[in-house]
């Protein structure tokens, strides 16, 4: 888009120029003629098949000790693809400094046009004597490019200017600041021999130097040089510093004019060069920090406002309303952001659309306008919100507040919907619960207890002892619900609390007789043996152990061993238990206390029944 | 033999007076910070009220938001914040301190579906105790009168009916307070959201500070995360858990 842009500026100026020729009126002010139907017309397409060359070139070739030279490179190459290195070999007492640098599209002879980029570097003249700058490599495309050598001479005879025209760059008027918008003068004085007869392409170029690249118009009008009125040919270019401190800004332009051809005397041709100034260096100063205002969005420069118009006065709530908002300038607005939208309560608010979508080559004008949307949620308000602004002016050094005032409007209420719709934007009815800080939408202060304190934030639920808590009343009335089925069980079958009366009841007694057998005491031997007796015959019969005698115990042995050993060993003992127990005769002691084993046998036998 | 009996009644005692000795602690932190707050000094004031969240508190962590906000560090003003609405839901400031910052942020408050919602009408672990004491309430009024050979009642009946539904309607905001535990904040500026969970992975989009998210699960450094619109990694440590 760039590449085509400047083909339209040449060939706008090749178009121009030979108009002028033909009327004879070099110095009328510039046509401006369809630069499309031009481009349409010339059907010109992109030399895309030559290889790339480069030229270079002293001028003045021959110059004098002092005098300023000019060491020019052009390459037929796209500005953005060339790379040309900074540390080429240069002769000693020549110091070379780096000036403009821009593309231009040159015709051919097969009706293409080709690219062609110019590289222009400032020296000054050493003294006597030739200076040859060898040649180096370059690159162009990816691939290098061969830059040949140029030689200087230098001579008393010589020439003590180049002979291509300087441009002049007026600095500007008072403080710059960062972010300021402001137009400088770049002039190119015309030249009596035709070598400076139009301007195109003027730029500004610098570091953290923003030039805008929209078409700037040229005009002629005399400027004072030296005392001296010139005719020149002047543009405004508006660049905008990004960066404060001492910044250097040079100027370049094409310059086309009309060269002679060597050899053929009064004839020329039409050439368009690139043409430089000298640097001239800019203090830019950073924006106090000190009294910015709310609203402040980087606009440096005077504004001022039109009244905000609202697209209509009266609307129901929920319902949105465009605000329309034009701020000028005293000169190109350049590219100010529009103040945010505000937060208000009770309204939703859009952020701000410029009425001309921002584009990369900006028109130059000195207005801009924004449309603010605002949707009221109430029915309550009477005026849009305020929408804070202020700008930096540079003359008055401060920042000035131009906020951008409320607009009377009326609101209906809306659908039920809307009005009930609990949005966060909506004012609270009056009966709300919620607190006073909340209602003016603020923050609420300290609290004056930190209140009480929790172990941990994780909740309960993903904490192991939680659920190992919950065993306990688990275990509780699982315990209790066991007790009581056991308790139920018990009562329904009494047996089994007797059987274990009886087996508790007969290992004790069983032990008192093994206790008075190994003591020799056959009289304890005798009564523990009884009780024993009858504690493992006693649940059987359902009847108190104390109360069975010698007979109900025979009962309960099988019916083959009532006559046998056995109840001769339960006779014998309850025998000498009854004698012993009625009597207070001992018993035979070695006799009873043989039947031990068989006594213990017999146990056995009984307590497998129980 | 007495030093067995002694040991653990010494332990109790030492350990209620470690206790009180942390909360004199504590509060005096808390009032430091306040007023450090009353000072203007929002720095300090930040980190005694941070030092004194230890053990957490609602009274400190929202005024531990208050001094961050005043710091101009939304993202864990807002955790502060959501920390003691977590802790004590019935701190009305908090909400509107919420809405509040949300609302000067532009930010969005989390989605909550309607378990989540009935699970933040009291605080969190009143759930918890709420469901155990109900179910176990219920539990015993119907076993007890057979164990213990009471004569069953209809308010015994009816009572043991109610605890069973208060228990069933606690266990969505049991469920609640779970989803709503994977809850955090973005604290710094603009995190990135990436595709996977590696330093050069893909950028998906930047999250805003004090943006709510909502972790889904771990890998290394780095938690997937889901918002209202997008879902991806992000590094942990730019992540705050609303319960930790």
């Amino acid at each position: 888009m760039k590449s085509l842009r400047r083909a339209w500026c040449l060939l706008a100026g090749l178009a121009a120029l030979s108009v002028i020729s033909a009327h004879g009126q070099p110095g009328g002010p510039r046509a401006q003629p369809d630069l499309f139907d031009m481009m349409v017309s010339s059907a010109s397409s992109f030399d895309m098949d030559s290889p790339v060359q480069a030229q270079v070139e002293f001028d003045p070739p021959v110059a004098s000790p002092g005098g300023s030279v000019l060491y020019r490179v052009t390459v037929s190459a796209l500005d953005e693809s060339l790379e040309i290195p900074t540390n080429f070999a240069v002769p000693d007492r020549l110091e070379l400094r780096l000036g403009g640098r821009g593309q231009t599209y040159v015709p051919t002879a097969a009706r293409k046009i080709l690219p062609e980029t110019t590289v222009i570097f400032h020296a000054i003249a050493p003294s006597n004597g030739t200076y040859t700058i060898p040649a180096f490599q370059a690159m162009a495309y990816g691939k290098p490019v061969q830059i040949p050598a140029a030689t200087l001479t230098v001579s008393a005879d010589g020439s003590p200017a180049p002979r291509s025209p300087a441009l002049l760059l007026n600095p500007p008027a008072g403080d710059v600041y960062v972010g300021e918008t402001f137009g400088l003068s770049l002039a190119l004085p015309r030249a009596a021999d035709n070598s400076a007869l139009g301007m195109t392409d003027p730029r500004i170029t610098g570091d953290f130097i923003f030039s805008e690249t929209v078409p700037v118009s040229v005009r002629q009008e005399g400027i004072q040089v030296n005392g001296q009125t010139l005719q020149a040919f002047l543009a405004e270019v508006t660049i905008t510093p990004l960066r404060e401190g001492p910044r250097q800004l040079i100027g370049q332009a094409f310059c086309v004019g009309m060269h002679p051809i060597p050899g053929q005397p009064g004839a020329a041709h039409i050439v368009n060069e690139l043409v430089d100034s000298a640097p001239v260096t800019l203090a830019v100063k950073p924006l106090p920090a000190e009294g910015r205002l709310p609203g402040f969005t980087g606009g440096v420069g005077q504004f001022t406002i039109d009244p905000p118009e609202l697209s209509a006065a009266s609307i129901r709530a929920g319902e949105p309303v465009v605000l329309t908002v034009t701020i000028r300038s005293a000169g190109e607005i350049g590219r100010v952001p529009p103040p945010p939208a505000p937060i208000a309560r009770g309204w939703q608010t859009f952020p701000p659309v410029a009425e001309n979508p921002p584009s990369e080559n900006p028109q130059p004008r000195s207005y801009e306008s924004f449309n603010y949307t605002f949707i009221p949620m109430s029915p309550e308000f009477k005026s849009t919100p305020a929408i804070p602004f202020s700008y930096f002016d540079p003359a008055l050094k401060t920042y000035v507040d131009l906020t951008i005032p409320p607009v009377p409007i009326t609101v209906a209420p809306g659908p039920v919907s809307v009005a009930q719709a609990p949005l966060p934007n909506a004012p609270r009815p009056e009966n709300d619960d919620s607190s006073a800080d909340e209602k003016e939408l603020v923050l609420a202060g300290l609290t004056a207890a930190p209140g009480p304190a929790a172990a941990t934030l994780a909740p309960l639920q993903q904490r192991w002892w939680f659920y190992a808590m919950q065993l306990a009343p688990a275990v509780a009335l699982g315990g209790l619900w066991a007790w009581d089925r056991r308790r139920r069980h018990l009562r329904e079958h009494p047996e089994i609390l007797r059987k274990r009366r009886a087996r508790r009841g007969l290992r004790r007694q069983l032990r008192l007789a093994r206790r008075a057998a190994a003591s020799q005491d056959a009289a304890g031997f005798a009564r523990g043996a009884a009780e024993a007796l009858r504690e493992a015959c006693a649940p059987r019969g359902a009847a108190n152990p104390a109360a069975l005698v010698c007979a109900d115990v025979l009962q309960e042995l099988p019916a083959a061993e009532q006559q046998g050993r056995a109840g001769e060993i339960v006779r014998r003992l309850f025998a000498a238990a009854d004698a012993l127990r009625f009597g207070g005769v001992a018993a035979d002691g070695s006799g009873l206390l043989s039947l031990q084993p068989e006594l213990e046998q017999l146990l056995e036998q009984l307590k497998t029944r129980l | 033999m007495w030093a067995v009996l002694i040991a653990p009644k010494l332990l109790i005692v030492f350990a209620a007076l470690q206790c009180r000795a942390d909360a004199a602690t504590t509060s005096d932190l808390f009032h430091r910070g306040s007023d450090e707050y009353a000072a203007g000094n929002y720095q300090s004031a930040a980190e005694l009220f941070r030092a004194a969240s230890s053990p957490p508190a609602a009274g400190t962590l929202y005024n531990l938001g208050d001094a961050e906000w005043r710091c101009d560090r939304p993202g864990p003003a807002i955790l502060a914040w959501e920390q003691a609405q977590w802790l004590n839901p019935f701190n009305r400031n908090a909400a509107a301190n919420l809405r509040y910052a949300r609302r000067v942020r532009q930010l969005d408050a989390p989605e909550l579906a309607w378990y989540e919602i009935c699970s933040t009408w009291l605080p969190v672990n009143w759930w918890a105790w709420l469901a155990c004491a109900s179910l176990w309430l219920a539990v015993a009024l119907v076993m007890l009168p057979g164990i213990l050979g009471w004569r069953k009642n209809g308010w015994q009946q009816g009572l043991a009916a109610a605890s069973f539904a208060v228990f069933l309607l606690t266990i969505p905001t049991f469920a609640g307070v779970h989803t709503r535990s994977k809850l955090g904040i973005i604290l710094p500026k603009n995190a990135p959201l990436r595709l996977t969970p590696t330093a050069d992975a893909q950028e998906l989009t930047r999250l805003a500070e004090g943006e709510a998210v909502r972790l889904e699960r771990t890998r290394g450094a780095y938690i997937f995360v889901r918002t209202g619109n997008a879902a991806g990694w992000i590094e942990r440590s730019q992540f705050g858990l609303i319960s930790q």
